[in-house]
């Protein structure tokens, strides 16, 4: 066979690949791995960039069979390191419960609250929120949820079952773990399930978005708008930085970097933050939460930035737009107009 | 200080802090240049002449791209950056080999500057093509192999778990595991999903004509 020869100092890949195997073996050996081993291998990652690509290539792949494994109950590692599950708490819903008319003086006051609406159901609780709203709630298993701007939500939490509707809009849900009891959201057709986890759900028109923080979660979508979930042999299951989305076509399913999936969540904060994204759809994020609306005309549409902004500040971005960009500004009752011309 | 309300300062290219952290790097390594695998093979299998050296030659590509990105810096183009790395490689190759044949230089001399529109990362994914490819890719493995994978991955077992489960010594364990990622990665990152689907088109049609 013809080789052609290598010069001499290059690195022997074969043999680092092997290597870098052995250390994936051994580190899948999750009770057996010590803090020793951790820093052995970060040793031998160190000496070579050849070492660390070989194990960030194994390791990519190895992270993508977890698509295929359905959740599980916790393995008994993971589980000394959670708290007892709570007990059910009842809430005391008369409380909470407001009458029609008060909702409705509410939204003529527009004032960014939310309320638990009295509900045709007496085991689902309600939940809305206005425009440029957000409200962080605790459910009954003690399980936390954000939501949102513009958010419709119902819950049933019980002790038997744990089961969420987001109706419209997006929540991030910090799930209390219970193997035994999984927290089921149904956004649309689509259902998301899992045990304990932190991720977020986007639900607008026929369109479900789900990003991972910590976790697992199982995807299932329906195949035809109304239509029943597809069976769970074909449901992928995420995992920590994955950002799905699921529409008419299918779903899509992409691995993000820690900070992208830091970047989609910064909304918690009260905070929206683009790498690179372009003006049409910065302003479509923007209007999620503001009454004011920006319109962007032609050619403004492609300008691309990156940067961060709190979610309601409308003249900051304008005003940036205007000094940074030369975009001219015209202000017609509610709605904001930027064009380039 | 706030950099709240502001553009971020890498985007007008005033250049980061370098060296790069190694975290920044790896994370971008893993989601921006690994889903170029597949196109990254198609290129180096269509214009190096020696396939058993398709492996090192991909490495070699990726040590460059890897050390280059942490020295000075993401590039604006990761595809395009990771194209000439290996155009730029191959070329460098050829000159060194000690037997030189003119066309194969000439032919790689002549590779252009930017990709074609073929040279893109298979990033998204639609779930059910890559769960396709994960149970193909699954299906490669030696079934002793792919039952300690599923133990260890699937049901969460230790090596300890799954030497009492199989009767097999621990040692053994190790060694399914470390065949079994090297397998799965030449078939979920050098192949990826469009070629796996067509392989079992074609399957599929070959079985329907016999």
């Amino acid at each position: 066979m013809n080789k052609t020869p290598l010069p001499l100092n290059l690195v022997n890949h074969e043999a680092v690949e092997g290597t870098a195997a052995a250390w994936l073996a051994r580190k899948s050996d999750t009770i057996r791995w010590s803090e020793q081993d951790e820093a052995a291998l970060a040793a031998w990652l160190a000496e070579n960039t050849a070492h660390r690509v070989a194990w960030l290539r194994l390791q990519h792949a190895w992270k993508r069979v977890d698509r295929l494994t359905p959740l599980r109950e916790q393995s008994s590692i993971e589980q000394a390191d959670v708290p007892a599950v709570r007990p059910w708490r009842p809430r005391r819903r008369s409380v909470w419960r407001a009458s029609i008319a008060g909702l409705a003086c509410m939204l003529i006051m527009g004032s960014a609250a939310l309320w638990r609406a009295a509900s045709p159901r007496s085991d689902e609780d309600h939940y809305v929120t206005a425009i440029g709203a957000r409200q962080s709630l605790t459910l009954n298993d003690g399980s936390k949820v954000v939501l949102n701007t513009r958010t419709r939500a119902r819950a049933a939490v019980t002790p038997d079952s744990r089961t969420f509707w987001l109706d419209e809009g997006e929540a991030f849900f910090d799930i209390h773990p219970d193997p035994n009891h999984p927290f089921v959201v149904n956004a649309g057709g689509d259902r998301i399930t899992v045990l304990g986890t932190k991720f977020s759900v986007r639900r607008e028109q026929g369109r479900t978005q789900v990003i991972v923080l910590e976790g697992r979660v199982k995807l299932e979508h329906a195949a035809h708008h109304g239509g029943a979930a597809q069976p769970a042999d074909i449901a992928p299951t995420l995992a920590k930085n994955d950002s799905a989305v699921a529409q008419e076509g299918g779903v899509l399913i992409a691995a993000k970097t820690a900070t992208q999936t830091l970047q989609q969540l910064s909304w918690r904060e009260g905070r929206l933050e683009f790498d690179d994204l372009s003006l049409a759809d910065i302003a479509t994020e923007f209007n999620r939460y503001n009454r004011r609306q920006l319109v962007v005309h032609g050619d403004a549409a492609h300008i691309k930035l990156s940067g961060r902004f709190e979610s309601y500040n409308i003249d900051g971005l304008v005003r940036l737009m205007r000094e940074g960009f030369g975009v001219k500004v015209q202000e017609e009752g509610d709605r904001i107009h930027l064009s380039l011309n | 200080m706030s950099t709240l309300n502001t553009i971020d300062q890498k985007k007008l290219h005033i250049p980061p802090g370098l060296p790069l952290a190694i975290d920044v790097v790896s994370d971008w390594f893993s989601t921006e240049v690994l889903p170029l695998e597949p196109a990254l093979m198609r290129l180096l299998r269509r214009h190096w002449r020696h396939p058993e050296d398709l492996p090192d030659l991909r490495q070699e590509v990726y040590v460059r791209v890897y050390e280059s990105v942490r020295q000075d810096g993401f590039p604006l183009s990761t595809s395009a950056f990771v194209f000439v790395c290996a155009r730029n490689l191959m070329v460098d190759r050829a000159r060194r080999a000690q037997v030189v044949s003119f066309d194969v230089l000439a032919d790689l001399e002549e590779l252009p500057e930017q990709p074609g529109t073929d040279f893109t990362p298979e990033r998204l994914t639609d779930a059910k093509q890559e769960l396709q490819l994960l149970e193909l890719a699954l299906d490669e493995l030696s079934p002793r192999c792919r039952e300690v994978i599923l133990l260890c991955k699937i049901e969460g077992l230790t090596h300890k778990q799954i030497s009492d489960r199989l009767g097999i010594a621990e040692g053994t364990i190790e060694k399914q595991i470390t065949v079994g990622v090297r397998s799965l990665a030449e078939r979920l990152c050098a192949q990826g999903v469009t070629a796996a689907v067509a392989w079992v088109r074609r399957m599929g049609r070959r079985e329907r004509e016999q």
